[in-house]
């Protein structure tokens, strides 16, 4: 399998750099709302685990589907899907036509873009905790 | 035929399920679903059992389910059934159908049936391509259905 070379990494970096503030907006957004210890730390578990990145979409919007009282998910699904949709862009960019890096990238910007994410969420919640 | 399976196997046939066939997917659910009102929908039972059937049988179990209860009284729940029952139908000329949307992709690896010398030629060419289909079909489709069953609940949720 071919490796992510060290140029593509550094535009990657430097992409999660640029996004770093849309994804604390993403965190801020979900610590507003009623989400549960056990939620974010299934979302995060799968972020780690999951090796196709439309899982990671799929995911949110089951979990959206199954929020019936309305108080999460689906409340910060439209945020998180627009974001993904934002890196999947970046990796096809990135990935220069070729499917193979295209799908490496596609994960790890994911997995990157969720550890700020929920970061930012776990900070946000202590802070308002305080 | 193993370059084939190469294929099918290869990151190509890999990012088209995770992404081409995705965009596919929730264009169908969002076509399927955009008169709909929340008393519409389907129950989430109704639509996990998609799900289970294509792990236990794949194409021919879904098949049997959905004629199956399309079948059934309830309009709401036949509607529904129907359109898959013939969403997936493996001969479907429909542009907008799943089948033809695997056909379109693996069109390189089709040979083309009206090319052939004599009808016992056309007749093998016809059933390689169906071989070809079927396998590619079985591969997609815990995907598609994946894709399908999340973008609806989402949509049903958004409601």
């Amino acid at each position: 399998m071919k490796r992510i070379d060290a140029s593509v990494s550094r535009k990657m970096d430097i992409f999660l750099e640029e996004i770093y503030p849309e994804s604390q907006k993403a965190g801020e957004e979900m610590a507003g709302l009623k989400f549960g210890k056990s939620q974010t730390r299934g979302f995060e578990s799968l972020l780690t685990s999951t090796g196709r990145f439309s899982e990671i979409l799929n995911y949110i919007k089951k979990q959206a589907g199954k929020d019936k009282k309305k108080e999460a998910w689906v409340q910060v699904a439209p945020t998180l899907l627009a974001q993904l949709e934002i890196l999947e862009t970046k990796a096809v960019e990135l990935g220069n036509g070729d499917p193979s890096f295209t799908l490496q990238i596609k994960i790890k910007l994911a997995r990157e873009w969720g550890k700020q994410v929920i970061s930012h969420y776990l900070y946000q919640q202590m802070r308002m905790g305080e | 035929m193993d370059e084939y399976k190469t294929y099918l196997a290869s990151d190509t046939f890999n990012l088209f399920m995770d992404q081409t066939l995705r965009e596919f997917a929730c264009d169908t659910v969002e076509k399927l679903c955009c008169h709909y009102s929340p008393k519409h929908y389907l129950v989430s039972t109704q639509l996990q059992s998609i799900s289970a059937v294509i792990t236990a049988g794949g194409m021919d179990e879904l098949t049997k389910l959905s004629s199956k209860q399309a079948e059934k009284e309830n309009k709401k729940n036949q509607s529904f059934w129907s359109f898959v029952s013939s969403h997936i139908m493996l001969g479907s000329q429909d542009d907008t159908s799943f089948s033809m949307a695997i056909r379109q992709k693996l069109a390189p690896f089709l040979e083309d049936e009206s090319a052939a010398e004599d009808k016992v030629n056309r007749n093998r060419i016809k059933k390689q391509n169906k071989e070809k289909l079927k396998l590619a079909v079985e591969q997609a489709l815990p995907i598609y259905f994946e894709h399908f069953i999340c973008h609806y609940a989402y949509c049903a949720a958004r409601q």
